[in-house]
């Protein structure tokens, strides 16, 4: 047979009743191995085309690794539904089961440590964009330098105070929804150019909340929504994901923004 | 658990979103590793470059999928 390698998507507990697995990168099948108390999801990838420097050289095509990408999200989608899933970052790759058996044992504190973090939560992301522009410039045609220049410093301070007011209001959506949530975090806004939004972020948020909270964490995620939407903020939710943003060490997880 | 609530704003999850977390997040554990996030950083790095617009890659790989 063909030369395979093994892909690790994620790990759960021993003995979590999961079974009907999408189908995984390069359209493989997926299943549970059970090593050291844990349950690895895995699945043997053709090292023609998977090995490490096909990563290298495939990994700066879009299309191909958003494709792995895509593949690798849909098992742990599936996973994270299930069961309690510690997702591994992409990519994440062994020579054999034995190797992984391994490693999972080296690393067995951690992961405990992350699936009781996780146990019986969620992470949902919601988004804030500014809608209006409100930026009212100066008219051209200001009768004199001096009024023009009067006109201009107002508009500079009232643009100060709209932006200040926004941050307020974004910190405000913020903690309010981690009074709802077992854990928080502001990642990076996503640059206008990976997203392909004309609005500005404001908020990229992440929420790890109590899969008994989740109705109340997303009825004031509608509730903020509507209310903001006059205020030119426009609020976004998705989920549910499985808890990238909750899990391994704190500098390996996505860089938090500061307030 | 058939009540589990879902909320996603397309039948896709975005690009982006997915890349930000399945290379961005999630947990790393060395150890025997073959190829780990370390070797991949930088293309990661020289994606966000390549990457936009990401709604255009988008649709490509959900027409792919969609003939597969």
């Amino acid at each position: 047979m063909d030369e395979t390698i093994v892909h690790a998507y994620g790990i759960v507990a021993e003995n979590e009743p999961l079974a009907e697995f999408p189908p995984g990168i390069a359209e493989t099948r997926v299943w549970v191995f059970d090593a050291d108390g844990f349950g690895a999801i895995v699945s043997l990838l053709p090292v023609e085309g998977f090995g490490g420097s096909d990563w290298e050289q495939n990994a700066a095509s879009v299309s191909w690794l958003g494709q792995v990408a895509r593949q690798h999200h849909e098992v742990l989608q599936y996973a994270s539904i299930n069961a309690t899933v510690v997702p591994l970052r992409l990519p994440s790759l062994y020579q054999s089961l034995e190797s992984l058996a391994a490693t999972l044992t080296a690393a067995s504190d951690r992961l405990e440590r992350d699936l009781g973090r996780i146990q019986g939560k969620v992470e949902w992301a919601v988004k804030v964009y500014r809608t209006a522009k409100a930026d009212g410039s100066v008219s051209a045609g200001s009768a004199s330098g001096r009024d023009y220049l009067m006109a201009r410093s107002r508009d500079l301070s009232a643009r100060h105070t709209v932006r200040q007011q926004l941050s307020e209001q974004v910190r405000e959506i913020h903690n309010a929804l981690g009074q709802v949530s077992a854990e928080q975090v502001r990642n990076q806004p996503q640059d206008a150019a990976l997203s392909g939004r004309s609005e500005h972020m404001l908020l990229n948020g992440a929420y790890l909340v109590s899969r008994a909270d989740e109705a109340r964490f997303l009825e004031l995620v509608d509730k903020i929504a509507d209310s903001s939407l006059a205020k030119g903020i426009l609020v976004e939710v998705s989920g549910p994901w499985p808890a990238y943003n909750f899990t391994g060490d704190a500098e390996a997880t996505a860089t938090e923004a500061l307030k | 658990m058939s009540d589990v609530p879902e909320r996603w704003s397309n039948e896709q999850v975005a690009l982006v979103d997915l890349i930000d977390r399945v290379i961005g997040g999630g947990v790393v554990i060395t150890g025997d590793i073959v190829l780990g996030i370390a070797d991949v950083d930088l293309v990661y790095v020289g994606l966000q470059l390549v990457i936009a617009p990401a709604h255009e890659v988008e649709q490509s790989i959900s027409l792919r999928r969609r003939s597969a």
